[in-house]
C-alpha cells in the first residue's frame, strides 16, 4: 500500500474551502487534484481515473455536486465521492447519499478532523465494496465455467450409446442416462431418487452386494436387457475427493456402465456357425472322395484284380500304376482331413471354445498311447524308438487326449525328420519347477539351425529350404501343441541336440496330492 | 433277419455306406436306406433294425431328433444308434452323448470301421 499514494480530488467553486480541504488532507498524506465546478471536475476524472476518492460542494455553478454525482454513475463510474454541505442543506445530503455519494461531511468548525475520518472510512468502504465485487464476479466465472463443464458432462452422458446408472450408498438412484432407461425398457419419467434394485429387478443386486463388502475392484457381469438383447455391465466405486474441506475420500454410490453386446455375441456365433458349416461342407465331399476311393480298391483287389491274366507285363504295371493312383489319393485326401482338423482345432483353441477335461493322469499312460500311435511311422522308417521313463513320477494334471496329441505331433516331427538314428521319449522331474514334469523328444535327424528355432511355433511355419525338400503337413502340429501346453500352464521349447538331432520338451504342472489318478 | 438302416440326405453318402456293408447281404442282413430323419423313424418304429447309421446334419428333422425319440420310446431304445456328423465340434459329441448315441463317428469316417461296427453289432 506505502506505493501507491491514494489520489482525492476536491471539488469546490469557493478557492478557500478549497484551498482549505486540500491542504488538510495533503497533509494527511494524500496526494490532491482539485476542480471548479462539476464539469472540471468530470473533464479532469475523464483524463485521470486513478484518481481515488472526490471530495465534492455541494452547491456550484456549471453543475452542481448532485448532478456530478449522477452523470459519473450513468457513466459507470463508482468512484467514492464525499458530499461536502452546509449545516443548513441536511435534506442535501440524504439526496446525495441515495444519488449515490458513499458518505458527507458538514462544512464547519469540526471539519478538520471529520474530513480525515470520513475519507479514511470511505475509502475502506470502497475497497471492501471492491473486494465483495471481486468475490462476486469470481464466483460468478466459476459457476459458469462450471456450468459450461456440467454442460459438456450433460451432453456427452445424454448421448454416449451405453447406459449410465449412479445410485448413492442406499442404493438409491442419483443419475440414469436415456440410453440405459431404453435398454431396460425404464418408464419415461424422472427417476431420481428411486430404488435401483426395485427399478432393475434385481439386477445388480449382486453388483452392490460386491461393492458392499467394501470390494473395490471394478467387475463385470452380463445382463439381459430388453428385446432379448445381451448388456455387458461394468460397475464401479463412486469416491469423492474432498479436497476442499481436507477430509478423506469418501464412498458416496455406485457407478453402473452397460453396453449392448448384442452384435458382439452374434459375431462369436455367427463364426462358430461359419467354421462348423465350412467343416461340414469341406468334410461332406471329403468323405465321398476318400470313401469311394477305398470301396473301388477293394472292390478291384476283391473282385477285378483276381479275373485277370496272370503273366501279362503291360497289364500288371497297370494294375500297380492304379494301385499307386489309388494310394496318393487317399494319402492326400487324408491330409486334407487333417489340415480341416488341424485349422478348426487351433481356431477353437484360440477363441476359447474348446472344452477341457483336467485329471490326474499317470505319464507312463501318456507316453505308452504317444508311442503306440506312432509306432508305425517308426517301423516304416527303421527308426528306433526309446522310451525312458523316470521312477516315481507323480501323475499329472492334464487333459490327456489333448496331451497325447502334443506326444503324437512331436514323436511324428521327429521321425518324419530323421532318417536314420534314434529317437528317444523321455520323462523326468522338471529340474527348475517343483512339482511339475518334464517330457522331452530327442532326435537324431536334420536339426534345425538356431535362427529357425525361434520360428517353429509360429502357425504355417516350415523351416529349411521348403522349395527343395518340402515336407509333408502344412506346419499347424507345433503351433497347437504350443497352445496345448501353454493352457496346461506348462511351457514348451526346443533346442539342438548336442551332436545333431533336435529336442522338443514341455513341462506339465503336477496333480494336486489330493487328487488321485482316475 | 438282422437289419441294418442307414440314413442320410447326401446321395452319395447314402450309396457309400450301402456299398460299404452291402457284403452283409452275403450274411442274409437286410440293408434299408433313408433320406430324411422322419422317414428314419417310420423305418425304425416299422422295422426295428439292429443298428442305425445316422447323419445329424439332415434339413427338418435332424440326426440329434431322430436319436432322441429312438431313445426315448421304450420298444426301440435297443437299436444301436451310430451318430456320423461331419461337424466335429466339441459340442456335438456332448449334444451326441445327451440323446443317447451309443457311437459317435466323425465324416470323412473310414468304411472299414463302419463295416466292423455293424459286424460287431450284429454278431457277426
Ligand atoms: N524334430 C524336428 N526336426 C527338424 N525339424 C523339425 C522338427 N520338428 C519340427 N521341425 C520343423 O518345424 C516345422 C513345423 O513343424 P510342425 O509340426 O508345426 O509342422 P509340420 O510337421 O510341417 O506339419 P503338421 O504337423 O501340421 O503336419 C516343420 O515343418 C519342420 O521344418
Ligand atoms: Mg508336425
Amino acid at each position: 500500500m506505502n506505493a501507491h499514494i491514494v489520489k482525492i480530488m476536491v471539488v469546490d467553486d469557493d478557492p478557500f474551502v478549497r484551498e482549505l480541504l486540500s491542504t488538510i488532507l495533503e497533509g494527511s498524506g494524500y496526494g490532491i487534484v482539485t476542480a471548479e465546478h462539476g464539469l472540471d471536475a468530470l473533464e479532469k476524472y475523464r483524463n485521470d481515473p486513478t484518481i481515488d476518492l472526490i471530495v465534492s460542494d455541494v452547491n456550484m455553478p456549471e453543475m452542481d455536486g448532485i448532478q456530478l454525482i449522477k452523470t459519473l454513475r450513468e457513466q459507470q463510474q463508482d468512484v467514492p465521492i464525499i458530499m461536502v454541505t452546509s449545516v443548513s442543506s441536511i435534506s442535501v445530503a440524504v439526496d446525495a447519499l441515495s444519488s449515490g455519494a458513499i458518505d458527507y461531511v458538514l462544512k464547519d468548525e469540526g471539519i478538520q478532523e471529520t474530513i480525515n475520518i470520513t475519507v479514511k472510512r470511505a475509502l475502506e468502504k470502497h475497497q471492501l465494496k471492491l473486494q465483495n465485487r471481486q468475490l462476486l464476479a469470481d464466483l460468478a466465472a466459476k459457476t459458469s465455467e462450471q456450468e459450461d463443464t456440467l454442460s459438456y458432462l450433460t451432453a456427452i452422458i445424454n448421448n454416449m450409446p451405453d447406459g449410465l446408472l449412479a445410485t448413492n450408498a442406499q442404493s438409491r438412484i442419483t443419475l440414469v442416462n436415456p440410453a440405459i432407461v431404453k435398454m431396460f425398457g425404464l418408464p419415461d419419467t424422472n427417476l431420481v431418487g428411486r430404488d435401483c434394485n426395485e427399478l432393475f429387478k434385481d439386477k445388480f443386486q449382486e453388483m452392490q452386494q460386491h461393492f458392499c463388502a467394501l470390494d473395490e475392484a471394478p467387475m463385470t457381469t452380463s445382463v439381459e436387457l430388453t428385446g432379448g438383447r445381451i448388456g455387458s455391465a461394468v460397475g464401479a466405486v463412486i469416491r469423492k475427493k474432498q479436497t476442499a474441506s481436507g477430509k478423506p475420500e469418501e464412498r458416496i454410490g455406485n457407478l453402473v456402465i452397460v453396453r449392448d453386446v448384442t452384435s458382439e455375441k452374434e459375431i462369436d456365433r455367427m463364426k462358430d456357425d461359419f467354421i462348423s458349416t465350412v467343416s461340414h461342407e469341406l468334410r461332406t465331399p471329403l468323405t465321398s472322395v476318400l470313401g469311394f476311393t477305398r470301396v473301388i480298391k477293394k472292390k478291384l483287389e476283391e473282385v477285378i484284380f483276381p479275373l485277370l491274366p496272370i503273366g501279362d507285363p503291360k497289364l500288371e504295371r497297370t494294375v500297380s500304376q492304379v494301385l499307386e493312383s489309388i494310394r496318393v489319393i487317399v494319402v492326400e485326401g487324408e491330409r486334407l482331413t487333417n489340415l480341416i482338423n488341424d485349422v478348426l482345432d487351433l481356431s477353437k483353441m484360440e477363441a476359447g471354445k474348446i472344452e477341457w477335461k483336467f485329471e490326474p493322469v499317470s505319464v507312463e499312460e501318456l507316453l505308452d498311447r504317444s508311442t503306440d500311435a506312432t509306432a508305425a511311422l517308426f517301423d516304416q522308417k527303421g527308426v528306433e524308438l526309446i522310451k525312458v521313463i523316470a521312477e516315481d513320477l507323480p501323475p499329472v494334471n492334464c487333459d490327456k487326449d489333448r496331451i497325447i496329441q502334443v506326444g503324437i505331433n512331436l514323436l511324428s516331427n521327429a521321425v518324419k525328420f530323421t532318417d536314420k538314428g534314434t529317437v528317444i521319449i523321455r520323462a523326468e522331474r522338471a529340474a527348475e519347477i517343483r512339482e511339475a514334469v518334464r517330457i522331452s523328444v530327442l532326435d537324431t535327424g536334420i536339426g534345425i539351425s538356431e535362427e529357425d528355432r525361434r520360428q517353429v511355433f509360429e502357425k504355417f511355419k516350415q523351416v529349411g529350404d521348403t522349395l527343395t525338400d518340402r515336407p509333408k503337413g502344412t506346419g499347424l502340429g507345433l503351433p497347437i501343441c504350443k497352445q496345448i501346453v501353454e493352457y496346461h500352464g506348462g511351457s514348451i521349447q526346443v533346442d539342438a541336440r548336442p551332436g545333431g538331432g533336435s529336442v522338443f520338451s514341455f513341462v506339465l504342472p503336477c496333480a494336486q496330492p489330493d487328487q488321485h489318478v482316475g | 433277419m438282422p437289419k441294418v438302416l442307414i440314413v442320410d440326405d447326401e446321395p452319395h453318402i447314402r450309396y457309400l455306406l450301402e456299398l460299404t456293408i452291402e457284403e452283409l447281404e452275403a450274411d442274409g442282413v437286410l440293408l434299408l436306406t433313408a433320406d430324411n430323419g422322419e422317414t428314419a423313424l417310420e423305418i425304425i418304429q416299422a422295422e426295428k433294425p439292429e443298428i442305425v447309421f445316422l447323419d445329424v446334419m439332415m434339413p427338418k428333422m435332424s440326426g440329434f431328433d431322430v436319436c432322441n425319440a429312438v431313445k426315448s420310446s421304450p420298444d426301440l431304445s435297443d437299436t444301436y444308434i451310430v451318430l456320423l456328423t461331419a461337424k466335429g465340434q466339441e459340442f456335438d459329441k456332448q449334444k451326441g452323448q445327451d440323446v443317447g448315441a451309443d457311437i459317435y463317428m466323425t465324416k470323412p469316417f473310414n468304411p472299414d470301421d463302419v463295416l466292423n461296427k455293424a459286424r460287431e453289432v450284429l454278431g457277426l
